[in-house]
């Protein structure tokens, strides 16, 4: 019972993030990436992935929301500078992080579901 | 010009234009119509191959004729595979890229694609150099230099990489193959590189085939699979089966398709981030396309295939909320 309810918590949760991943990209995303405009890592993405259903963009806010999530990884491959991330607004982090983070939760929870379930 | 040449058409355009354009004689004129049968009186696409004649002689020799093969060769790879959305002329260099790099093919782009990206390999190796040099140094005087250097740097990187977007996943690109080949339209080709070309053309036909369809291909499966579980749960007469199946079968339908997408997206970005962080391979490189596949394929199938289990968990959830059960 208690895997079945985290399933379909997660289920549901993935259902809205749906509309607001959509919002994101469409209204945040190239904000974001102008305050990242000097990572080689945002910049790379962008041209190389950045292409496909969407303009690649639902690709590219998952990449941005990983350097925003783990900047000083990305800075020890010379990849971005953490000043760079730390001079993103707040609220444009959590714009960007949040759609992120709320997707790989749905997926957490429904891979522990799975697991629970087999 | 000793002997048949052959180059390839860069944009589309009218026979005719094409024929006026190259300014024949009007001997050479008349053997011009034979032997460009596969494109007389039509609109000539880019990439089709077109044949100017020996001039020494007016019937057509042994060599014109396998000319006029390849030329067929080609028109009908890229008719049949892409003429509609012009995917394969406006992909040619990725696809290149990507067959080149599995041994699959080789050809004229593939030496261009390599130099473009060596010219953007070199441009971020200068940029991690910057970062280096400023992460050690790290003093005020030190931070003024580098941001001077390092908008310098974006600026080459930006251009070269629109280049990029141009050349390679060129989904921008206006079709002009003659960019792609990093040919002239009017540099007449060797016999062993036209040869090469029709081998080149059909193999990418076929790869550009696969990866167009590839997306679709899932997507249909799985709805051509729903249909038919549904359809047996209804046909089997019980009517209460059947509204589950249609809960149950329409959940997993939609929260498996939705998650694959989700999944294959985050996947990408994933394995290009922790192969350009923890392996540091550039992210311009071709092995980071390897890394971005293995990712997005990864999620895809994972998540695609949890979605699929939470949308059945959910559909059943709905059917027994709903009342239909009873």
């Amino acid at each position: 019972m208690t895997s079945e309810f985290i399933g379909i918590v997660s289920g549901v949760v993935m259902l809205l993030s749906f509309p607001l991943n959509f919002y994101v990209i469409y209204t945040r995303l190239e904000e974001a990436e102008d305050y990242l405009k000097f990572s080689t890592f945002v910049v790379t993405f962008k041209y190389r992935f950045g292409v496909g259903p969407l303009g690649g963009k639902l690709k590219r806010l998952f990449a941005i929301a990983l350097v925003i999530l783990m900047p000083r990884i990305f800075q020890w491959r010379y990849l971005v500078l953490v000043e760079d991330v730390k001079r993103i607004p707040k609220s444009l982090k959590l714009w960007i992080v949040v759609p992120y983070l709320l997707t790989l939760s749905s997926m957490a929870g429904m891979a522990l579901s799975w697991f629970l379930t087999n | 010009m000793q002997g048949p040449y052959v180059f390839i058409n860069d944009r589309p355009q009218l026979y005719p234009q094409l024929k006026l354009s190259l300014s024949l004689s009007p001997h050479a004129q008349t053997k011009f119509d034979t032997l460009n049968q596969h494109i007389r009186n039509t609109v000539v696409l880019p990439g089709q191959l077109v044949i100017i004649g020996d001039s020494r002689t007016a019937s057509c020799t042994a060599e014109e004729a396998r000319l006029m093969l390849s030329a067929r060769n080609v028109k009908h790879d890229l008719m049949a595979h892409s003429a509609a959305d012009q995917s394969l002329i406006k992909n040619y260099d990725l696809l290149q890229a990507i067959m080149a790099h599995t041994s699959i093919g080789i050809g004229a782009a593939s030496s261009a694609w390599s130099k473009h990206l060596a010219a953007i390999e070199k441009t971020l190796m200068e940029i991690e150099d910057l970062h280096k040099q400023y992460l050690r140094k790290g003093t005020m005087g030190a931070r003024d230099e580098f941001l001077v250097k390092r908008r310098a740097l974006f600026a080459k990187l930006e251009i070269q990489l629109s280049g990029m977007a141009r050349f390679g996943a060129g989904l921008k690109n206006e079709g002009s193959i003659k960019k792609m080949l990093g040919i002239s339209t009017k540099s007449y080709w060797h016999h062993g590189e036209i040869r090469k070309y029709e081998e080149t053309v059909k193999r990418i036909a076929k790869a550009s085939q696969m990866l167009k369809k590839g997306t679709y291909i899932g997507i249909a499966l799985d709805v051509g699979v729903t249909a038919l579980e549904i359809t047996e749960a209804c046909s089997t007469g019980r009517e209460q089966e059947c509204t589950r199946a249609k809960f149950v079968e329409g959940g997993k339908l939609v929260l498996g398709v939705g998650g694959a997408a989700y999944g294959g997206y985050a996947g990408m970005g994933f394995g290009v981030a922790v192969c350009a962080a923890v392996f540091a391979i550039p992210t311009a490189g071709v092995s980071a396309l390897g890394c971005a596949i293995v990712g997005g394929a990864v999620g895809g199938l994972a998540v695609g295939t949890l979605g699929s289990h939470t949308g059945e968990q959910i559909g059943t959830l709905l059917y027994e909320v709903s009342g239909s059960g009873q």
